[in-house]
């Protein structure tokens, strides 16, 4: 037993990576198929995107994550575009972290093509800017104030779409994505000066520290991770609006199994050191 | 004196104007925000190139040095200017050479890099998270709760255990979460009055 | 099995997946030990980031925002941005770098100014608002306790941050529970860390057995 209790102790870590590897990619190969149950939280963002139905307004979506956090909020920006798409929601977007802008570009396309929609009429994508506390400020009055031109340098005006925004009083709903404090930003430049509708979708690190702008009301829901995006998934199935789940849920399994492996590891680090500790102190006595 | 007289007053001026400006919806007034706000954005995109223009200089001087690593180095800097030359030739539009680097390297490089993090936290998990006293060990049982309610397994196991990671998620932790907020909140305050009142004076670069 | 079938038919046919892939992996082999293929794409990484951000930057920002307006619809005001972003670039130069704290205290100091009244009402009014309007009745015995943790949990938590005042006696207890209420919080953070972590690298499984192998649909 004490031979095991140090050979734990002083274990190559390379194990403990080999075993993440396999827990990763063994529900892939064989599925588990677990159920999902959306949270409230994601429930009553779904809920807000889907009462954009038939008022025209946009659904405006802040891709602020880049390809380090694509895994999780990518499936959600996907879910989200689906959701408006398959409605006849038109979708504007837009991004503040430079890194990720080509990446919501492809994103936001792929989404449009798959569901037929015409760029200009159906979704218009802004690009990137910097001095994001400033651009939202200027939106409130005009987004031509910063945004003069999309991404592909057409001017504004020229887009069909844009001619029936002006700024947030026409915005639907809104939801910044992404993986830094961006979308705390949304909250704190946007939504506390000039009040509109906003939800925040990001990666699982932050999800837990945004639970008090959910309890004032300041952020209508939150899609944490890609669990969050599975469920969001989940619930377009139960609505109808697709016939089969997504990315996100796909890796539900091998997320399952993995947190399983995580907590195997705490335990028995800390059975091995409890049972070190405890050697240790009769070897003093 | 006045290599650090100026700036400090520029900081001032418009710092003070920019806070009093929501409480004035005068329309002159806000004319002038707008136009400071695309010059702001204008020179952010400034400072973000200068930060390239800083790896470029950094990358060149370990090169010329001939420091250790510096074949890396070359190959740091024959890709940077390899992407600028290629992105201003090809512009930045789907199906062009850029968007092929952008989405077949850059992007997985990146994506991989993060994904690296995945097996180090199941690394620490074994070797250092120890239930030493009692507030480690509730947060460790606060965060396997979380790790096992958040994911469809919790539900499989018992329909209880997402409940209990509800309510630890909508109750103690918006608590806890809310105080460091509030915290946050105002130390955030302090920091930009302090440079509104040329007290930090951290940004111009004070050695 | 011949190359052809399996090429196209489970392996990617497009030659950028396999791009994707070989830098995939090169990173992933820095797992069993540091080497030179690793450092190869790491630095490969570097260049391409730096050089990426510049092409954007003008396209979105540059050219749509300084060069069009002042160069081809004539707005010369245009020109005081112009001056302040090429003053910035001034701090590679030594002997006129002091030049480049222009344009960073304009920035710095709209920033903070900003920041002001923004941060008290987002951060501090709200979050005090969404205290004083919990609900505690009307929806069960657990939305209840759970009200009142809320409420005295934010209070403590406040409480053990404020280091003005030594944790001694009352104070002290607060605070103590104040410290509790915090490690229940980090704990959810810790929890959800590592459910974000191991699904960057479920994306990075994905798309290793999906769109390079083919061995998943």
């Amino acid at each position: 037993m004490k031979k095991l209790m140090d050979r734990l102790l002083k274990l190559d870590r390379r194990w403990t990576f080999l075993a993440i590897g396999i827990s990763a990619v063994l529900p892939f190969l064989f599925p588990i198929g677990l159920a999902i149950h959306p949270s409230k939280e994601v429930q009553q963002v779904f809920d807000h995107v889907q009462a954009l139905k038939g008022t025209g307004k946009p659904l405006v979506i802040s891709f602020d994550f880049d390809p380090g956090t694509d895994a999780e909020v990518g499936p959600m920006a996907i879910a989200l575009m689906d959701h408006a798409f398959l409605n006849n929601v038109p979708v504007l977007g837009l991004n503040f972290i430079y890194t990720g802008t080509s990446l919501a570009e492809i994103h936001i396309k792929k989404a449009a093509e798959k569901h037929g929609k015409e760029y200009g009429i159906d979704y218009v994508f802004l690009g990137f800017k910097t001095a994001f506390p400033n651009v939202m400020i200027n939106m409130s009055k005009d987004i031509r104030l910063s945004f003069n031109a999309d991404y592909y340098n057409k001017p504004i005006g020229d887009l069909p779409m844009m001619r029936k925004i002006k700024n947030y009083d026409d915005f639907g709903f809104t939801i910044g994505l992404g993986g830094t404090r961006m979308v705390e930003y949304w909250i704190i430049y946007g939504v506390g000066p000039y009040d509109f509708d906003y939800a925040i979708g990001c990666t699982a690190v932050m999800a837990s520290d945004y639970y008090p702008y959910i309890q004032t009301g300041q952020s209508k829901g939150i899609i944490g991770g890609m669990k969050g995006a599975a469920e969001y998934e989940q619930l377009l199935l139960d609505a109808g609006l697709t016939e089969t789940l997504g990315d996100a849920a796909m890796g539900l399994d091998s997320q399952s199994l993995c947190h399983l492996v995580v907590i195997g590891f705490i335990v028995l680090g800390n059975i091995a050191y409890f049972g070190e500790q405890r050697r240790k102190r009769k070897a003093r006595q | 004196m006045w290599k650090k007289t100026i700036p400090v007053s520029i900081a001032f001026a418009v710092g003070l104007f920019m806070a009093l400006q929501f409480f004035v919806p005068h329309r002159h007034v806000q004319s002038v925000v707008e136009e400071i706000n695309r010059w702001t954005s204008l020179i952010w995109c400034a400072a973000l190139i200068l930060g390239t223009l800083s790896l470029a200089k950094h990358l060149s001087l370990k090169i010329k040095a001939k420091k250790e690593g510096w074949g890396y180095a070359v190959i740091a800097m024959i890709s940077m200017i390899a992407t600028t030359v290629i992105g201003f030739y090809t512009g930045i539009e789907q199906g062009t050479l850029f968007m092929r680097i952008y989405e077949f390297i850059l992007a997985p490089l990146e994506a991989t890099t993060f994904s690296l993090l995945a097996f180090y936290i199941a690394s620490a998990a074994f070797r250092a998270f120890r239930a030493r006293n009692a507030e480690a060990t509730l947060l460790l049982i606060a965060a396997i709760l979380i790790m096992i309610g958040r994911v469809p397994i919790g539900h499989a196991i018992s329909e209880v255990i997402p409940q209990i990671s509800d309510f630890i998620l909508d109750y103690p932790n918006t608590a806890a979460k809310r105080g460091i907020m509030m915290g946050v909140g105002l130390g955030m305050i302090s920091t930009a009055l302090k440079i509104i009142l040329g007290i930090e004076r951290g940004y111009l670069g004070d050695k | 099995m011949s190359g052809e079938f399996l090429i196209g038919r489970f392996l990617s046919a497009n030659p950028w997946i396999w791009v994707a892939a070989f830098f995939t992996i090169a990173m992933y082999s820095f797992l069993y030990k540091d080497n030179v293929v690793y450092k190869v794409a790491e630095n490969i990484f570097v260049g391409i980031a730096a050089g990426y951000l510049v092409v954007i930057q003008y396209f979105n920002i540059v050219k749509p925002d300084l060069v069009l307006p002042l160069f081809q619809e004539g707005k010369f005001i245009l020109i005081i941005p112009m001056i302040l972003m090429l003053l910035i670039f001034a701090r590679v130069y030594q002997p006129i770098a002091h030049l480049s704290r222009i344009p960073i205290a304009f920035i710095i100091g709209v920033g903070a100014g900003m920041a002001i009244p923004t941060t008290i009402k987002a951060m501090i009014l709200e979050q005090v608002r969404g205290s004083l309007s919990i609900t505690y009745f009307g929806g069960g015995f657990w939305p209840f306790i759970g009200g009142l943790i809320l409420f005295f949990g934010t209070i403590c938590t406040l409480v053990y941050f404020f280091f003005s005042k030594s944790h001694e006696g009352v104070f002290g207890r607060v605070a103590k529970v104040g410290t509790y209420v915090i490690m229940i919080g980090f704990g959810a953070s810790f929890g959800y860390t590592v459910m974000a972590r191991i699904s960057l690298l479920i994306g990075r499984v994905l798309f290793i057995l999906r769109d390079w192998l083919g061995i998943i649909g």
